[in-house]
């Protein structure tokens, strides 16, 4: 009789692990008639490393992580671009994954300074797109990926900013957010990329 | 009673030397955490083609001399370490005083490995006139 419980007890803590729970949307939400209906990324259009137009429509049906930086930042930035560029390596195959990152200084990082930049970290578009563009609208979007990018001319280089990396899905919405200073938390995120792609993606 | 205290002291004569010897770079240390480590990384490796590394770096020892003008005033241009090479703006400290210059290289060329030089204050200030 003990052995029944023992056995039953284990197979009810299987079978509560072996479904993860979906990631949730962590934008904010509103019910309207009933349905939670979330905020989006907004649109945008910016400029790569290959003077490419980067915009929506270049993530359409993909997941993308995004994140800002510039290239002379002499703080965070080569911890965060060493992180990113293991997310790069990781899902270098899996087309269904794109990144963007945005440069916040916009009048240094100039088309060419970006592909100097590119080429350094040894990453290529449209896999990986550093952008740069219209500077108000590099530092509102900020907004909208829940990550500070205000100019300050008390921060190192003269901008500042976190270490953010955040995970859109195919509705610009976001499912997950890491630390990119944090090699554990980035590992925890990139277990959250492989499942979202497998809960909510075709196989590639 | 007295006996007691020349021990107590011989002891900690020993564990203050012992500490003393494992500090030796422990300025340095300081210093490249605060000024260099979020670029050159904990253990000196650099960043792929964007960052040149200081751990087993041929450039240090090539440019020995040049090294307490790079730490000031940064390197901007193309630059070739380990055969490989890199080109991206390095912002120099220019509040560091003659003294900490001299800790940081004696700290970069005893780390990970590498075996440069030792500098003095004196070495330094006197490299420090020929910077460009």
């Amino acid at each position: 009789m003990r052995n029944i419980l023992f056995f039953s007890l284990i197979l009810i803590f299987l079978a509560s692990c072996g479904d993860q729970k979906p990631l949730p949307i962590l934008n904010r939400g509103e019910e309207v008639n009933g349905k939670m209906v979330h905020e989006k990324i907004r649109n945008f259009s910016f400029t790569n490393q290959d003077s490419v137009e980067v915009t929506n429509e270049t993530f359409e049906g993909k997941i993308y992580v995004s994140n800002n930086f510039f290239t002379t930042c002499p703080s965070i930035c080569p911890t965060t671009s060493l992180q990113m560029s293991r997310i790069y390596d990781k899902f270098l195959n899996d087309d269904r994954v794109r990144m963007l990152s945005h440069s916040i200084d916009v009048r240094n990082d100039s088309v060419p300074v970006l592909k100097r930049y590119a080429e350094g970290l040894e990453i290529e578009a449209p896999k990986w797109n550093l952008v740069t563009g219209n500077e108000e609208e590099i530092l509102a979007i900020a907004y909208d990926y829940f990550s500070n990018a205000l100019k300050d001319e008390t921060a190192p280089g003269g901008f500042d900013h976190d270490d953010l990396f955040v995970l859109i899905d195919k509705n610009r919405h976001i499912r997950s957010i890491a630390h990119g200073t944090d090699p554990k938390d980035v590992d925890r995120f990139m277990k959250d990329i492989e499942f979202l792609l497998k809960s909510e993606y075709s196989p590639k | 009673m007295r006996r007691y205290l020349i021990f107590l002291s011989l002891i900690s004569l020993i564990i203050f030397s012992l500490t003393d010897c494992n500090n030796s770079y422990s300025d340095g240390k300081y210093l490249y955490e605060i000024h260099c480590q979020s670029c050159h990384m904990p253990d000196g490796v650099g960043l792929k083609g964007l960052i040149p590394p200081l751990a087993g770096s041929d450039y240090l020892k090539k440019n020995y001399d040049k090294l307490p003008c790079v730490i000031l005033l940064g390197v901007e241009g193309e630059i070739v370490v380990n055969g490989k090479t890199y080109n991206q703006p390095m912002a120099g400290i220019p509040e560091l005083e003659t003294m900490d210059i001299a800790l940081l290289i004696n700290y970069i060329n005893h780390q990970w490995g590498n075996d440069g030089k030792y500098t003095d204050f004196r070495e330094v200030e006197a490299n420090l006139q020929k910077c460009e």
